[in-house]
């Protein structure tokens, strides 16, 4: 059954549409690869996907979405970001707040957890699953701020983790890692849709290929084609999925 | 003299710049700091130097002493600091809530199309006449504010004007400018930064104070600003303060006396005394000294803090 259903999903800036008609639908515990140009509207997807769309205020969205079955827009949106957590393009963590806080700032405002020790337990295994623990384990109380770029995207994996999220939305995770942390990253995804259903923005059709289950193609703000990763990459029904695949539309 | 009372003046105008200063880099705020703190200084040693006679003459007591008497050519400015410390306290403990309070509803709460609008009436409030606001405070609020205590508490305020009057009018008179320091810090806090603040389930008013966490450097800075003003403030305090300048009180709900207005009051007939000039000075020399120290703890904020 279909996690995550969009139907007919439009989104305009203003005056321009940037997402004009998106008909998708993403399977429960597995990794959907939303691939496609830059600029044809992946982000802009995601946001609506939790609502964060709503803090642009120029932003106008029109269609449904259901979570569950269940149209986000109805849903207390506090509750649906519970579920829904997101790994933004650019690492955002909140550079004045620590280490520890950016990743307990969510649980803690959700009241998720019961007292100082579960909620290190949680920060401390999220950390860990995001492969940054054993930098940090002794500076927590650093500000955020000062970690490199790769440990920033992975402090915000850490804070989305800390979540237990049902859907985890990653656009493009690892833009800043090394290729070493890029495959620990991918491992913990396989690792992670067995509890959750993830959908992995990504510019690098070979991560789609390698780690996906379902991939779809987004160009000029529609989907070109969606299905299995395999069919996708193997036949695709479209010249342009075809020339993307294969790297030769940008 | 009359360039004299200017510079006098000029002192929390320097600290009120001081404020602003926390919100730039640095390498500015070292430079620039530098800079206001050796301005200062020059003036403490010119005020020093004014003050000098009266110095000779009492020694540090002038400065312990209170009490106004041309007559007797004795002079102190202990209530005069005493006013400025307890007026200051009173307008900041007021004002700095409003500000956060006026900063947060235009930048968070209303809907964006009105932000402008607000933002600008509260901007526009600030460059009100600090006269209108001392008339408004002699016939407006000292007789609300007397009524108002005197419900909760019989007989606590004699007189519509006191240091508490003056201090309630200062926190009107200062919460633009500090509501405009913040909102400026405010408005900067990056779009990813405010989205990772909502994506992680915060209400609006929880984001909106991790967004004032973000800005505190702003907030610390629209706090000195405002303290700078509300310490210099002359005209309208000098109206509804009561114009004890004999008297020490430290109650605030009696008439008092602050070393701007007590300057300002008593500068036109100084020159007919032999010290009362000198006394004037070593009263600037206080708020100067005074503004100084509160430079200093401003700086130890700003090193521990690592702003
Ligand atoms: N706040 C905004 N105001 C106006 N236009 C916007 C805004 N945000 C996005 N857009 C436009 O919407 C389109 C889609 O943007 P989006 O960020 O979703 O693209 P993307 O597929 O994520 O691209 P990339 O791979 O470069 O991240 C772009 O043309 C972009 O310029
Ligand atoms: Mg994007």
């Amino acid at each position: 059954m279909a996690k995550v259903e969009f139907k007919n999903l439009r989104v305009s800036f203003g005056a321009s549409p940037v997402i004009t008609g998106v008909n998708l639908s993403i399977p429960d515990r597995s990794i959907t690869a939303l691939m496609g140009p830059s600029g044809s509207g992946k982000s802009t997807i995601l946001r609506v996907l939790n609502r964060l769309i709503e803090l642009y205020p120029e932003a106008r969205v029109s269609g449904e979405v259901y979570l569950d079955g269940q149209n986000i827009f109805d849903m207390n949106v506090l509750e649906l970001r519970r579920k829904v957590q997101m790994i933004f393009q650019i690492p955002n963590p909140i550079p004045n707040l620590s280490i520890f806080e950016n990743v307990a700032l969510g649980l803690k405002l959700n009241r998720l957890v019961r007292g100082r020790g579960e909620l290190f337990e949680r920060v401390k295994s999220a950390l860990e699953k995001a492969q940054l623990w054993d930098e940090v384990r002794n500076r927590l109380d650093m500000p955020a701020g000062k970690l490199s770029g790769g440990q920033q995207q992975r402090l915000c994996v850490a804070r989305a983790l800390a979540f237990e999220p049902e859907v985890l939305l990653a656009d493009e995770p690892t833009a800043n890692l090394d290729p070493e942390n890029t495959a620990k990253v991918e491992a913990l995804f396989l690792e992670l849709k067995k509890e959750m259903t993830i959908v992995l923005v990504t510019h690098y059709p070979p991560q789609a290929a390698r780690i996906s289950d379902y991939a779809a193609f987004l160009y000029k703000g529609q989907i070109v084609e969606w299905g299995p990763t395999k069919d996708i990459f193997t036949k695709p029904g479209h010249e342009l999925t075809e020339k993307y695949v294969t790297g030769r539309l940008y | 003299m009359l360039g004299f009372l200017l510079v006098v003046l000029l002192i929390p105008y320097l600290i009120a710049a001081y404020g602003l200063l926390f919100v730039k880099l640095r390498w500015g705020l070292r430079l620039f700091g530098a800079f206001i703190v050796a301005t200062i200084g020059l003036l403490t040693v010119m005020f020093l130097v004014e003050a000098y006679p009266i110095i000779a003459r009492d020694g540090v007591a002038v400065f312990l002493q209170t009490g106004w008497d041309p007559v007797r050519e004795s002079y102190g400015v202990l209530q005069a600091l005493t006013g400025t410390v307890l007026t200051s306290a009173v307008a900041m403990a007021l004002a700095m809530p409003m500000a956060l309070g006026v900063a947060v509803t235009i930048n968070e709460i209303l809907p964006a199309r009105w932000r402008g609008v607000f933002g600008s009436l509260v901007d526009l409030t600030a460059t009100m006449p600090t006269v209108i606001y001392g008339l408004w405070g002699l016939f407006v609020l000292g007789p609300t504010l007397q009524s108002l205590v005197n419900t909760l508490a019989r007989d606590t305020m004699t007189s519509p004007y006191t240091l508490f009057t003056a201090g309630v009018l200062l926190a009107i008179m200062i919460t633009p400018y500090a509501a405009a320091v913040i909102r400026e810090g405010y408005a900067l806090v990056p779009k990813p930064v405010e989205e990772a603040i909502y994506a992680v389930g915060a209400t609006r008013f929880e984001a909106a104070l991790i967004k004032l966490r973000y800005v505190r450097n702003y907030i610390l800075g629209g706090f000195f600003l405002a303290l700078g003003r509300a310490m210099g403030e002359t005209v309208a305090v000098a109206m509804v303060v009561g114009g004890n300048f004999v008297r020490f009180t430290t109650n605030i709900f009696e008439s008092g006396i602050t070393i701007s207005s007590l300057i300002a009051l008593q500068f036109p007939n100084a020159a007919s005394y032999q010290y009362m000039v000198p006394a004037l000075f070593a009263g600037a020399l206080l708020l100067t000294l005074f503004g100084l120290a509160i430079n200093a703890v401003a700086i130890y904020i700003i090193q521990r803090g690592q702003i």
